[in-house]
């Protein structure tokens, strides 16, 4: 793992206190049903956010603590060491949070915030629609301005947490005349409210994550605008470009961690068997090892830029496809592994948890396509890192 | 992006200076002759020794600077991305490395002469591969004789001082790292053909060669841990150099498919070949950021750590040394196939380097090795 807190006394006093915390703290069971799982990582993002762990690197005014990404990454990897898990709203924290940060109004920034860090309110993404999905800027669903409000129309898909959700980040088409990216609105939506309504969707690993939303003249204060009107695209790249950075570097860690368990599970059944594993197993592991360290040096650029201000940039599509192949990679060279028991559940051939590695690998199979697709961060990189010509 | 992020202000210094020796005195036609001669450049090593190239990691107490060796990791990947040939890595690593730990006179005056250029250094390593050790030979010390032969010799046949790496083969297993000189009785030396435009390959064969205290450089526990510090530093060089060369087709490709035109347009407006341009700078970012964060570590992690980060990034980069170059290949179409382009001198040299100090398989199979054992 990085030593991020080389040369630094600040960060190394930093990273002593979490560890300190860490090492006090009632670190969670996280149960494997999705119900006991929210409700677990729920409680726990509280009891993170009360010791000041959660928006580390936000400002004061939104319930943050001020300091810096590097901090934010100190306490990631701490608290992947510490074999806790992270907490539930990642939605909100790293993705739609800090574009109402940037770009929100202060009662947007102050009294959602705070809320959304302690997990008090769980928010959730409202891009996607069933005809919008890579081409988002095609996005139908209406919002129609009546007197102080708006009035929404229309339907999101792949709306993860949407069903748990008090909050939604939406995109909505505010002027059916302009360009297709600049008649676009970034709307902060109350679940509760009148004419919602959330569906879930059951996913190939069996959770039911995220859902249809639909939306029936839902009505929604125009102080609940981010950003100016028809001005919402470039929030929504700011957005998207945190799905691609900060998402990465949250997931890394997890991919440390899995191949940690992976090496001592394996490693464990070796010493119980009193054989070395055949070279297979340990080039497959070999493999996953470098892939995800490699993972790792490729976002200590991320932060970098993040303490620079250098994003949104092209180069957050980078981090993405860097995610998505090494995510791939790792859980699909464990999984292998299992050969024909991953058909038994019960059987754990070189000491592997089958049943695990199978779910996760299932999971690993979105990550190129949640937060725009590899072939979209292609043409991102294509076009606008390498320079090449539009098609 | 900068090639030395972060790097001390001396280390950004040096790599202007050998960026404008090369700019001023090192044009296309010189290194097209060292790459038609297996990187035999007499005159280069003489520049180099001349500015100080060979003296950058050793010792200030031997004329050196005393950088770490990871001050050489910009300037590899510069010769990777120039496509410079030559033993650089013997030249510019292995003396100043084996000064910071040899004792003995008699090593220490041969290995300075190095430094100047006098002496040419060559390492007898049988661990060069993983997989193929078996056929790679290896060494054994026994009162005061060594024996053996390594296959694999990189600039063998030119060199006359060999740095011999006689891994667990000294009496109850102890490894030690010693100098010969070629012309001591005893030593062999048959060159191969090969296949690298960038270095020629000799076996070196020793049979029966009277060692003495004076030649020794390190033995049993700091010479075990001399032979993990040249095996990682090799590893972590020869992936700068890959990084090099993979950022350089990368750029050629881009600039060919933003000029060439087919169909009435740029072929870089085709999403088929956009996609292919765009995975290939996702691995070559992926792979120079691996680079900066090993030399990056390197003075805070514990050696067998160190060695694994190595292992680690030698294997990603003979991954994407090749894969990006393959790439390049197939988007310069017919006209990278060919003598004309520069193409093929770059992916012949990614695949030399690719083998050396193990491939992607044979790393992950010793990394997976070294994780499961704990070794680490
Ligand atoms: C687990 C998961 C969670 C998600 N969570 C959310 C969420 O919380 N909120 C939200 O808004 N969305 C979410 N999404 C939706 C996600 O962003 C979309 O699925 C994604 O953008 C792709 O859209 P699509 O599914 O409509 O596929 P399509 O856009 O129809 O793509 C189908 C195929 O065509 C390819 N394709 C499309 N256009 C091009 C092109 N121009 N060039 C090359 N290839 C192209 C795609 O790459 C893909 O292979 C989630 C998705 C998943 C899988």
């Amino acid at each position: 793992m990085t030593d991020t807190s080389r040369n630094d006394a600040d960060l190394d006093a930093y990273r002593r206190r979490v560890r300190a915390w860490l090492a006090r703290a009632d670190i969670p069971e996280v149960p494997l049903d999705l119900e006991g799982r929210f409700t677990v990582l729920r409680e726990w993002q509280k009891t993170l956010y009360e010791a000041g762990f959660v928006g580390i690197a936000w400002s004061r005014k939104a319930g943050g603590q001020g300091l810096s990404p590097l901090h934010q990454l100190v306490f990631s990897e701490e608290l992947a060491r510490a074999g806790a898990p992270q907490p539930i709203g990642l939605i909100g924290v790293d993705v739609v949070g800090k574009s109402i940060e940037t770009y929100g109004l202060d009662w947007q920034r102050e009294q959602l915030l705070p809320r959304l860090l302690s997990g008090e309110d769980i928010w959730c993404q409202g891009f996607s629609e069933p005809e919008s999905g890579s081409d988002l800027a095609s996005l139908r669903t209406r919002a129609r301005l009546e007197g102080d409000e708006f009035v929404i129309n229309g339907q999101k898909v792949w709306t993860s947490w949407a069903h748990k959700a008090q909050w939604c980040a939406l995109l909505a088409r505010t002027d059916a005349d302009a360009p297709k990216h600049r008649g676009i609105s970034y709307l902060l939506v109350d679940m509760s409210s009148p004419g919602v309504t959330a569906r879930p969707l059951v996913q190939m690993t069996g959770d039911d994550e995220f859902c249809e939303v639909f939306l029936e003249d839902v009505r929604v204060p125009v102080r609940n605008l981010v950003g100016g009107l028809h001005e919402g695209w470039a929030i929504a790249q700011d957005t998207l470009s945190h799905e691609r950075g900060s998402y990465t570097l949250r997931r890394r860690v997890e991919y440390e961690v899995a191949v940690e368990e992976a090496v001592r599970d394996i490693r464990g059944h070796a010493d119980a068997v009193g054989t070395e594993p055949p070279d297979r197993v340990l080039e497959q592991l070999g493999r996953s090892y470098t892939a995800v360290r490699a993972l790792e040096a490729l976002t200590r650029r991320t932060v970098r830029r993040q303490v620079a201000g250098e994003i949104p940039s092209p180069l957050d599509s980078v981090d993405k496809l860097g995610l998505n192949e090494v995510e791939q990679l790792l859980y699909a060279s464990v999984t292998d592994l299992l050969g024909p028991f991953r058909l038994a559940a019960d059987r754990a051939p070189f000491g592997l948890d089958g049943p695990r590695w199978v779910k996760e690998h299932y999971y690993s199979r979105a990550a190129s396509v949640y937060g725009g697709t590899s072939q979209i961060q292609k043409n991102i990189i294509g076009e606008r890192l390498l320079g090449l010509p539009r098609g | 992006m900068s090639d030395c992020w972060g790097c001390p202000v001396a280390d950004e210094e040096i790599l202007r200076a050998v960026g404008a020796f090369l700019d001023r005195g090192y044009p296309d036609e010189r290194r097209l002759a060292a790459l038609r001669s297996q990187g035999e450049d007499r005159r280069l090593l003489d520049e180099a020794a001349a500015q100080g190239w060979f003296g950058l990691v050793a010792p200030e107490a031997d004329g050196g600077l005393g950088l770490s060796p990871a001050a050489l990791v910009p300037l590899f990947r510069l010769f990777g991305r120039r496509l410079l040939t030559g033993p650089l890595l013997e030249q510019m690593l292995l003396p100043g490395l084996l000064l910071s730990t040899a004792r003995a006179d008699g090593a220490r005056t041969r290995l300075a002469a190095a430094l100047t250029g006098r002496r040419r250094v060559a390492v007898l390593d049988p661990g060069t591969t993983l997989d193929w050790r078996a056929a790679n030979g290896s060494l054994t010390l026994d009162a005061g004789t060594l024996a053996g032969s390594v296959d694999l010799v990189r600039f063998g046949a030119v060199s006359d001082l060999f740095v011999a790496v006689v891994d667990g083969g000294g009496p109850d297993g102890a490894s030690a790292v010693l100098v010969v000189d070629r012309d001591r009785p005893g030593v062999t030396v048959t060159g191969h053909r090969s296949t690298d435009p960038g270095a020629s390959y000799a076996r070196v064969t020793l049979d029966g060669v009277a060692v003495g205290p004076g030649d020794v450089v390190a033995w049993r526990e700091d010479g075990a841990a001399l032979v993990t510090a040249l095996r990682g530093w090799q590893r972590v060089l020869v992936a700068a150099e890959l990084a090099g060369i993979a950022r350089h087709v990368l750029d050629l490709s881009v600039a060919f498919a933003r000029q060439r035109e087919q169909f009435g347009r740029p072929i870089g407006s085709f999403q088929a070949v956009k996609h292919i341009a765009a995975s290939a700078a996702q691995r070559v970012i992926m792979l120079e950021s691996f680079v900066e964060a090993v030399a990056d570590d390197s003075a805070t992690l514990a050696p067998e750590s160190f060695a694994l980060a190595a292992l680690a990034l030698k294997g990603a980069a003979a991954e994407a040394g090749r894969s990006v170059c393959e790439d390049a290949l197939q988007i310069h179409g017919g006209i990278g196939f060919t003598h004309e382009h520069e193409l093929h001198w770059f992916y012949k040299r990614a695949l030399s380097l690719r083998t050396w100090y193990g491939d992607e398989r044979e790393t992950a199979t010793e990394t997976g090795r070294r994780l499961v054992s704990a070794r680490v």
